[in-house]
């Protein structure tokens, strides 16, 4: 999907047909965000079956919001009985909290750029400086959505497992 | 449907919550509203606006005008070069110790940090570097949301425990090769070391003829009931139904 991406973002850098160059680079833009949003996807399958099936536009929500109840629960516990301290407690949460918000933030602006490339056609992509925008969305910033979100669940599954949650 | 905002003296409202673009999404109707994080603040104070108070915007267009809206925080290219500034500092100070540093503005005052380590790296070293960034940031007015660290992947005492539950009795070595799978630069030692730490506090026994480990109702107890083919249960049975046939 990213190599897609590219692929389609180097054929918009080039094609000197100004309707051609747009349709090639509004595509990259949504293949980089389908890649980042297909890792999410994963990880929130492997995080809890049920949360796989998530919609796109839910799921920042869920990594903002739904991943501390669960985790909170399953650490008060460890810490009740001993086996985990205090800061281990609030460690872990702010890890969690900050790698969720963090992934948020990148799949709600990639979605915004997806939407606006697939179903708002009157906005037309710019080139500048060799960079492709759509509106203030920059393609060279898309390109690293799918190894940053690749990143992050790394993360969250590693928190995840140390929580003893799969 | 039209792209732009039918709001009453919109272009004062855009400049005072530091909108620089906003759009109307024909596909749902969201307004969706583009604002730099290096104007968004915890807290409202002159210069910024608070995430506070774009939420409240966003609840008032929901209330006074029916607008659902969809807040983008872009990023900035200030706070693009802070964290290169700040890395290359923290570089810098400890490079013996430091390989990369992955600086996350949310907004201009809070930021997660990752720091990856060479290779294995002293608690007290480890202390002076978080001091050294937090000194930085703090006289920034920057909170640290998380600091990470890329070290040593270790399991956690949880996993540790699962691995028991799974295969008990069990001897040490086949702990240790459980774990390993997950955990490459696992050392046969700090698993003893772990187990020793969670007979002491009752998780599990260990049989002294048999040299093996076996769960406790106190560690049976406090590993986590998931709804999943993950669940220590299931692991269990699948593992002992392995062994019997």
């Amino acid at each position: 999907m990213q190599y897609v991406g590219s692929e389609l973002e180097r054929l918009a850098l080039i094609d000197l047909d100004p309707n051609h160059a747009d349709s090639l680079g509004r595509s990259a833009f949504n293949r980089y965000y389908y890649a980042a949003f297909l890792i999410t996807r994963e990880t929130l399958g492997f995080m809890r079956s049920n949360w796989k099936g998530t919609a796109h536009a839910e799921i920042p929500n869920l990594l903002e919001k739904g991943l501390r109840k669960p985790a909170q629960a399953a650490l008060r516990k460890q810490v009740k009985s001993g086996l985990l301290g205090n800061g281990d407690e609030s460690r872990l949460l702010g890890d969690l909290n900050a790698t969720g918000n963090e992934l948020a933030q990148l799949l709600r602006s990639a979605y915004d750029a997806r939407i606006l490339a697939d179903y708002e056609p009157e906005i037309k992509t710019n080139q500048s400086g060799g960079i492709i925008f759509l509106r203030s969305h920059k393609l060279t910033t898309a390109s690293k959505w799918p190894a940053r979100a690749e990143r992050l669940c790394a993360k969250l599954r590693r928190i995840w497992k140390e929580v003893g949650l799969v | 449907m039209s792209n732009s905002l039918v709001i009453p003296d919109f272009d004062a409202v855009k400049t005072e919550y530091f909108i620089h673009d906003y759009i109307v999404r024909s596909s749902d109707g969201y307004v969706v509203l583009y604002v730099r994080k290096d104007k968004v603040s915890e807290r409202a104070q002159k210069g910024f606006v608070s995430l506070k108070q774009l939420k409240n915007f966003q609840s008032k267009l929901k209330r006074e005008y029916g607008i659902d809206s969809e807040l983008i925080l872009s990023d900035s290219e200030n706070l693009s070069k802070m964290s290169a500034g700040i890395e290359i500092l923290i570089k810098t100070n400890f490079y013996e110790a430091v390989e990369g540093v992955d600086i996350y503005f949310f907004h201009s005052q809070k930021v997660s940090v990752m720091i990856k380590l060479s290779g294995a790296t002293s608690l007290s070293k480890k202390e002076s570097i978080e001091t050294f960034l937090k000194t930085i940031l703090t006289s920034a007015k920057i909170e640290i949301q998380a600091l990470q660290w890329d070290d040593i992947d270790l399991p956690s005492l949880i996993e540790v425990l699962t691995a028991t539950k799974k295969l008990q009795p069990v001897k040490l070595e086949k702990v240790y090769a459980c774990l390993r799978k997950d955990h490459p630069l696992l050392q046969e030692n700090w698993v003893n070391k772990q187990l020793d730490k969670l007979i002491k506090k009752r998780f599990i026994v260990r049989e002294k003829s048999t040299e093996t480990y076996a769960m406790t109702a106190r560690g049976l107890n406090v590993l986590p009931q998931i709804a999943s083919r993950n669940n220590s249960d299931i692991v269990r049975a699948l593992d002992l139904g392995r062994r019997k046939w």
